[in-house]
Order: structure tokens, then sequence, then C-alpha cells
């Protein structure tokens, strides 16, 4: 239902948008998500098709565009990417401390939308 | 077909419910009412928290139990043993609560006559913690049995709470769970969090929890 929840809000921001642009169809969305937020991108486009049924953006397609989190360094403070996927430590890339904290929160952001 | 067009949006889908999360926090402080969201995995202990902490604090605070299990009204019913007035949400079969619905749960209530509100998520470790439901105070719940590794493997919820309960310390011995390591991973996502190990079998560490709490709930009563 995770997913469910997250494209209802991705139909409702992109339609408010379309209609702002005065489009006739969305044929393209263009989404920034971030890879703390765990999400399976065959089911955002399943879900997707289902909320967006009868709606100018039925049929569109979901393009994923998966971001690693983003941390600084506490020592140098260098910015740097870690997956947290592979890793069960973050460490700096550039001094080796351990000390670290999350620049970027986890989020879902419709980066563009391809209309007309 | 007509011609397509690139428009730029770069806009947050969770931007909308951030903002009602923010009008709901205000009124309720309005009102003087603190609200305390529980967050965990299912069975980590929610439910056995907010029973120790009604124990602990129902002579100080006007207290009040929102809660949001999946098809369920058991906790409620719990609650209501306890002597608390509680409202079960209708999360629509949804893994989260969000702003819209903690507002649509709070209607039910005497917001005139309580101080203290909790509510007690749905047992989910990430679409919770990305829904702010208007709460003040945020809590993260981890059982031992569920390992030391979680932090890292569910980073949303440790980096939005306000304070982390190890829970189920009775297991310590019998489940390798480093606690320090629990700390260190979570020092990365989030620094001004506070770890609080408690055992709601055995009771050690609520007394550690209830004074963490009542402190906050003072000082966000005190804030408004
Ligand atoms: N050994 C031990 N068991 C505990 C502790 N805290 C809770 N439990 C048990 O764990 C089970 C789940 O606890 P609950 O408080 O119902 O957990 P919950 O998070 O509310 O569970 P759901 O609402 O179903 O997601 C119950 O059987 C509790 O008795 C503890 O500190 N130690
Ligand atoms: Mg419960
Ligand atoms: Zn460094």
């Amino acid at each position: 239902m995770h997913e469910l929840s997250i494209t209802s809000a991705i139909l409702k921001t992109v339609l408010r948008h379309a209609r702002r642009q005065r489009a006739a169809r969305v044929h393209r969305i263009l989404l920034v998500v971030s890879e703390l937020s765990d999400l399976q991108p065959v089911w955002m486009q399943h879900y997707f098709d289902r909320v967006s049924r009868g709606s100018i953006a039925e049929r569109a397609r979901l393009e994923i565009e998966h971001q690693a989190p983003q941390f600084a360094c506490n020592d140098c403070s260098a910015g740097f990417a870690v997956s947290l996927r592979t890793v069960d430590r973050v460490v700096c890339p550039h001094c080796g401390s351990g000390s670290c904290t999350l620049t970027r929160r986890a989020d879902y952001i419709v980066e563009e939308i391809e209309v007309s | 077909m007509a011609e397509t067009r690139i428009v730029r949006i770069r806009e947050s889908v969770l931007r909308e419910n951030r903002v009602q999360a923010s009008i709901l926090r205000k009124r309720l402080a309005a009102s003087g009412v603190v609200m305390v969201n529980l967050m965990s995995s299912p069975g980590s202990g929610k439910t056995s928290i907010i029973l120790h902490t009604i124990a602990a604090l129902r002579e100080r605070f006007r207290i009040a139990v929102i809660e949001a299990d999946i098809d369920s009204t058991v906790d409620a019913d719990k609650m209501i043993a306890a002597g608390v007035p509680a409202v079960q949400i209708e999360t629509g079969g949804f893994c989260h609560v969000d702003a819209a619905m903690a507002q649509a749960a709070i209607q039910e209530l005497p917001l005139n006559t309580l101080d203290v509100l909790f509510l007690e998520n749905v047992g989910n470790l990430i679409c919770t913690a990305q829904h702010d439901t208007g709460a003040h105070v945020n809590v993260a719940i981890l059982s031992v049995p569920e390992g030391d590794d979680k932090p890292l493997k569910y980073p949303v919820m440790f980096q939005a709470a306000d304070v982390v309960i190890v829970n189920k310390t009775d297991y310590m011995a019998i489940a390798e769970f480093d606690i320090n390591a629990v700390r260190q991973r979570i020092a990365v996502l989030n620094q001004a969090v506070t770890i609080l190990p408690v055992s709601c079998r055995s009771g050690e560490g609520i007394a550690d929890w209830i004074e963490w709490l009542t402190a906050r709930i003072t000082s966000v009563a005190g804030n408004r």
C-alpha cells in the first residue's frame, strides 16, 4: 500500500501542474526518488496506471531516477553520497571519519512532466 | 499527435501533507494539547509503551489515544479498559497515518479537556516516517529481537524520530544485540535523537522514558 498512497499523491501534484499549463495530456513524468524511500518501480507504474485511469495522465510513463543519500562529514565537512544498501557503516571517503550526518531527507520529487 | 513540451516542476509530493501537518500542530498547541506519535514495526511494543505511560502519567495529565491498527480495535479496547478515551482511526488499509487522517480522528475528541494525545501509528517502518502527522513528538520503537542493523536499513524512521526507544531489553542476552552499534548507526542519521533502552516486561528504563517525555510535554506546552 506504500506505493499506492505515494502514486495518488504523485497524480495529484501532476494534475495540478498540468491543469495550470492547460495541457490536454500528460505523456511522461520524471520522478526523483531518494533511495531511502524503498519503492518498487514496477509497482509504482502499476498503481499509477490504476489511479490515473480516466484522467489526462492516463497511460503516462513514470520515469524514476534514484538518488543515493547525501552525507556531510563532521570532521572535514566534505559532502558525499553513499548507498545504504551496500554498507553497514558510513565513513567519509576523504578523511576516513566515521562521524557523518545525513543531509538530504527521503523524498519524492516530481521533477518534470512532458505534456501536450 | 500534437507536439509535446517539457515542464519543470521540482515539487515534493509530500509537501501538501507537510503543510496540513504543521497547521494541525499549531492548532493542537493552541488548545494546549501535545500529540505524541509512536512508530515501529508490528509488535515492537507501541501499545505496551502507551499503557505504561498512561499508568505513570494519568494523575498528572489528561490523556487520550488515537489507534491506527489496521482492521482491529483490539488496541483501542485496551486503552478504553485502561480508562482513557480512545478513537479508532480509519486508515482505509493504508500503511500510515497522514495529517488528514489524524485531523479527522481528532474531531471526535474533546480537545479542551485534554493535555496529551498519543497516536499509535500503523506498524510499519517506512511510510509512517515519511508522513508528518502533526505530532509534536515523534517516537520510534526498535525492539531487540528485530536486530541491531535496523537503523541503516530503515533510515527514514530513525531520521524522523525525536527519541528512539530500544524495547524488550530483557531479550538482550539471547539476541546478540549490540546497543553501541545501534547508537553509532543512529548518530549518522540523526544527531539530536535520544536513545532509551527499555523493557516493558521488567519495567527497566521506563522511569527514564517517563522523565524524558514529561520534560518534552512540558516544554512543548510551555512554548505555545
Ligand atoms: N519480552 C518482552 N515482551 C514485550 C515487551 N514489550 C512488549 N512485549 C510483548 O510484545 C508483544 C507486542 O507488544 P505490543 O505492545 O502489542 O506491540 P505493538 O507495537 O503495539 O504491536 P502492534 O500494534 O500489533 O503492531 C506483546 O505480546 C507484548 O506483551 C518487552 O519489553 N519484553
Ligand atoms: Mg499495538
Ligand atoms: Zn571527512
